[in-house]
């Protein structure tokens, strides 16, 4: 009995210090993962949208929609008049080879896509991490929900499929339907009807 | 000095973590698509092992006996949690490359395995150096493994490209059965140094003995 309770003691006198530890740590990289963090998302929105000047202002709101039921965050660019220069989401999939991926996607006032960029994902190394090479980044620009089909081409789409990794590619067509819905859902003038509420709440 | 030499030649070469003791098997051939990752995963495992090991040989004599294996992968842990934080922090690149590799590292059989055969029953430095061997052999073997397939597989060696465009690579390489293909390979070369080298020092006995015999003949 008394073996008993000095293992237990002791097991916890090497968790506690090993918890202090790892806070303490946490304490020192919680501002450079931080800095991490938002130097990608800053860094995503200049590659996924050409000609990005510094003047211009940058809105993050948060998305709902029918088509999607978790709010996706969204990124206005805005010229100085405050008019729209562009529009960037980002849009994540779970059908990923290893899970979720999420990926910045850029579109013009058209709605068309200028640029992709994946920010979180586990595929495989030298495989489904091809998605982030141009040769496959490339085949959506300018691409849109009308004149494209977000499918590979092994299931009647139009996506170019990387070679053994067509689990990733379908995966990545997915996420920018699913971003372009929400954004022409959200902003498209014309087509939407006045009932849907436009939720744009800044931060 | 030469002590030190032997120990870490025994985890480089004698007793390679991989190829001779065959543990760490899962972050071997997952990870070794390309140098670069191999070699972030390499250095992020040897601290691992290299620190468990320092912190389990220190507190051998404190830990109960019955309680070793929850206290080793707690320290393990921490210290993967710390190496975890710290790529994230500093190195964002690497860390988004390897991944779920990272915390992975917990369940290394390389740490685990040395921790339990090798820390939890000698002295701190030596503990230092088993680790540090341990590491290093792992290191070589994972950077062989991943230069082989990423050369063949991609037609790169450090992202570099090296055959020009016209070369088509041998995917096969870097898939999941490249990677069995190509530690088959290794396995077998490095058997097969090894018996040579025996065959080689029986051989050596014999006319050592052959001549001693000859030697009292002629006496």
């Amino acid at each position: 009995m008394k073996e008993n309770i000095v293992q237990v003691i002791k097991l916890f006198l090497v968790a506690v210090v090993s918890a202090f530890l790892l806070s303490y740590v946490h304490s020192i990289t919680k501002e450079p993962i931080e800095k991490a963090k938002n130097a990608e998302i800053t860094e995503a929105i200049k590659s996924v949208i050409p000609n990005i000047s510094d003047q211009m202002i940058i809105k993050d709101t948060f998305l709902v929609s029918d088509v999607e039921s978790i709010p996706l965050k969204a990124y206005i660019i805005q010229n100085n008049d405050s008019t729209v220069y562009a529009y960037s989401v980002l849009s994540y999939t779970k059908k990923g080879y290893g899970g979720t991926i999420t990926m910045m996607i850029g579109v013009d006032k058209e709605f068309k896509i200028t640029g992709i960029y994946p920010l979180e994902f586990s595929e495989t190394p030298g495989l489904g991490t091809k998605m982030t090479k141009n040769k496959f980044k490339d085949q959506f620009l300018s691409k849109s929900l009308s004149n494209f089909k977000f499918k590979v081409d092994k299931d009647g789409g139009d996506i170019q499929a990387i070679t053994s990794a067509t689990i990733t590619s379908r995966a990545v067509g997915e996420c920018i339907e699913r971003g372009l819905k929400v954004l022409e859902y959200n902003f498209k003038i014309g087509e939407t009807d006045s009932s849907k509420t436009v939720e744009v709440k800044d931060e | 000095m030469n002590n030190v030499f032997k120990k870490l030649f025994n985890g480089i070469w004698t007793n390679n973590p991989v190829l001779v003791l065959l543990l760490g098997f899962c972050p071997t051939l997952a990870v070794s698509t390309t140098v670069n990752n191999a070699v972030g995963m390499a250095f992020a495992a040897t601290f691992v092992l290299v620190s468990s090991n320092i912190v389990i040989s220190s507190i051998r004599k404190f830990v109960p006996n019955k309680m070793r294996i929850p206290v080793f992968i707690i320290v393990i842990a921490t210290f993967v949690t710390i190496v975890d934080l710290v790529l994230y922090g500093y190195l964002p690149k690497l860390h988004k490359s390897l991944g779920v590799f990272i915390p992975l590292i917990v369940v290394n059989c390389i740490v685990l395995g040395r921790a339990e055969a090798f820390a939890s029953k000698n002295n701190v430095f030596d503990s230092f150096l088993d680790g540090l061997g341990m590491g290093l052999g792992f290191l070589l073997t994972i950077v062989v493994l991943a230069t082989i397939r990423e050369v063949i597989g991609n037609g790169t060696f450090f992202g570099k490209n090296l055959f020009g465009l016209s070369y088509s690579p041998a995917i096969v390489a870097i898939l999941p059965p490249g990677a069995f293909l190509t530690i088959g390979l290794l396995l077998g070369g490095m058997n097969f140094i090894n018996i040579k080298n025996k065959e080689r020092e029986k051989m050596r006995k014999k006319l050592e003995k052959e001549s001693l015999k000859t030697q009292k003949e002629v006496k």
